[in-house]
């Protein structure tokens, strides 16, 4: 069982990253092809657990079907691309180092935080892995687990990427050990980290792929959050996922197929959090609005491409809605006049506004980070070359969430800045490894690869 | 901005990002007391006893001395959090919190002093009590 799940994990994700880029470049784009494949596996555990039942004969046939869809996908994208990968120029030495002290430092302080809180944060047990247990332990009861007879504290509403794929560990291994979802969010940060990096290195070079996934790393917030196993970190490693494949379809021609998986990576963050279906709205939007010398014709047909890609997570994710998740804690309890009387008092809009501020210099969760990254931004508007492309739509999508965010934080009915402050580091962190990409690209934007650098690391 | 400068302000970043972690996780936290944090009992273990004597899955009432929050407005209290923490330990159950009429009634007390009085307020039976005021519980009348 553990052998052919992990090769439904590989052969589904390795097909479908080969959709994208090609089978030559299967090796280089090695993060997206083991988040593509957990994102796979963890979907069509729930679509097989909805239609067919919980019985472990159902999710080997699932592995099965994925292995076989897999390999099919491999061979139609042999056929179709075939090209070569492009040489890329190895890592500058230095760099590289100082990027693997890092990263030890990082997983060792992982390991710390995992064993002095091994069920994670609040939302890991009471959210996440809570939804793991019911749903490995239920069996043909996996209803239960988004019973309205909960308190609505345990949001059963909440969508089924991550307890997905640590329950079917749990059942395959036999054991709810916590260090499965443990295991589960390290390698999913470190896939979040290795992504950027590469994403990176492929658009603009070694050198700056390196420096984006130090500065991923070595963020506070990211290790806090992997650390305590919550489904920010994927939901972010998956948006970083479709936004690396918009940004090398937005460099190098749209090309549709690129297009449509990264409609499929949307998708797995709808999967993972609510908060993802706002991020493809966004992206839909900003590839129509941000990118206005161009036809609107094509501008129009690419958002379609990625919808389309999205398409079978959103079914998915809309069945789940209709038939499972019976109410959401944001707007279920609201009414128009609580609404009206929120959105019409300037009060919370300038409570909101101090926070948001407060927060750029929260050293605790993001040291200095923030500030150098809204200092980044600002030098890239000032400079006159203006963003790139793919750094253009990357960042009308982030700066479209963010205003989306704004009226929901002001009409939810929670207190506040008890809501803001519980809640707005995690978004910050989803959208956060999709910034840097944005950010690095448009910084190394005309900038010739640094050859002294090249040279001294053979 | 040229790679030498972009490359010297990241470092600095993340010298200062990593910096902060390890000055958290190693001097505040103080890593010299991480032996006995990891030894610390887990929520399961608070309710290990009762969850093998209560059925697999199912629904069972939950009752507990310490009000929780139910609808949004207010804060989470410490009875919600340890409604979520019975919860994660006994999944899939589901808790019906203040539903002392289901054959199975989980009485969830600060201390064991105040389960009888929770039984007595409830109209409940002890089946089995459990230790740091967790007990499974029944109805007189079912």
């Amino acid at each position: 069982m553990t052998a052919l799940a992990a090769a439904a994990i590989l052969a589904s994700g390795s097909g479908l990253s080969a959709l994208a880029v090609g089978v030559s470049a299967l090796r280089r784009w090695l993060p997206a092809v083991l988040l593509a494949g957990a994102g796979l596996w963890s979907m069509t555990y729930s679509a097989a657990l909805f239609a067919f039942g919980a019985s472990a004969h159902v999710m080997a046939a699932k592995d099965a079907a994925l292995v076989v869809l897999g390999a099919g996908a491999l061979v139609l994208a042999r056929r179709r691309t075939g090209e070569p990968g492009e040489a890329t120029a190895p890592t500058p030495a230095p760099f590289r180092a100082a990027l693997a002290v890092a990263a030890l430092v990082a997983t060792a302080l992982f390991v710390e935080h995992t064993l002095r809180y091994p069920d994670g944060g609040a939302d890991a047990w009471a959210i996440w892995n809570l939804r793991a247990r019911s749903l490995a332990r239920a069996g043909e009861s996996f209803r239960d687990a988004f019973s309205p007879e909960l308190v609505f504290w345990a949001h059963q509403d909440y969508p089924l990427l991550l307890p997905g794929l640590v329950a079917q560990s749990f059942r395959i291994l036999g054991s709810e050990s916590f260090w499965i979802p443990a295991a589960i969010a390290w390698a999913i940060a470190a896939c979040g980290v290795a992504l950027l990096g590469m994403a990176v290195r492929e658009l603009r070079g070694a050198g700056w792929g390196v420096l984006a996934a130090l500065a991923l790393v070595s963020t506070p917030a990211y290790l806090g959050f992997a650390a305590n196993q919550q489904a920010d970190i994927p939901l972010s490693a998956f948006l970083l996922l479709a936004a690396s494949l918009l940004a090398v379809a937005l460099e190098r021609g749209c090309h549709p197929r690129l297009l449509i998986v990264a409609g499929v990576a949307f998708s797995m963050c709808a999967w993972t959090k609510n908060e993802g279906l706002l991020y493809l709205g966004c992206a839909l939007a900003a590839l129509v609005v941000a990118r206005r010398g161009e036809p609107l014709r094509g501008r129009l047909r690419d958002a379609l491409a990625v919808l389309a890609g999205a398409l079978p997570g959103l079914f998915l994710l809309a069945f789940f809605k209709g038939t499972f998740a019976h109410e959401n804690d944001l707007t279920h309890f609201a009414s128009a006049a609580d609404l009206l009387a929120r959105a019409a008092s300037p009060r919370p809009w300038l409570s909101l506004a101090g926070a948001w501020a407060r927060r750029l210099v929260y050293f605790q969760n993001w040291g200095l980070h923030l500030l150098g990254a809204a200092a980044a931004a600002a030098y890239v508007a000032l400079r006159g070359q203006g963003w790139s492309r793919p750094s253009r739509v990357l960042a009308a999508t982030i700066a479209l969430s963010l205003s989306a965010l704004l009226p929901l934080y002001v009409l939810q009915p929670h207190p506040l800045l008890w809501f803001f402050r519980s809640s707005i580091d995690r978004v910050t962190i989803h959208l956060w490894p999709s910034g840097l990409l944005a950010l690095f690209l448009a910084l190394a934007q005309g900038i010739p690869k640094p050859p002294e650098l090249q040279t001294r690391s053979r | 901005m040229s790679f030498r400068t972009a490359s010297r302000i990241v470092l600095a970043l993340a010298a200062v990002g990593l910096g902060r972690q390890i000055w958290f996780h190693c001097f505040a936290e103080r890593i010299w007391t991480l032996p006995a944090a990891a030894s610390e009992p887990r929520p399961d273990a608070r309710y290990a006893a009762v969850r093998a004597f209560l059925p697999a899955s199912g629904r069972i009432g939950y009752i507990s001395d310490e009000p929780l929050t139910l609808r949004p407005g207010s804060l989470p209290t410490r009875g919600n959090e340890k409604y979520e923490q019975a919860l994660y330990a006994l999944a899939p159950l589901v808790l019906r919190h203040g539903d002392a009429a289901l054959p199975y009634v989980l009485v969830d007390a600060t201390d064991a002093a105040r389960v009888a009085d929770l039984c007595a307020r409830h109209a409940l039976v002890v089946d089995l009590p459990g230790a740091g005021g967790v007990a499974v519980a029944h109805p007189v009348r079912p």
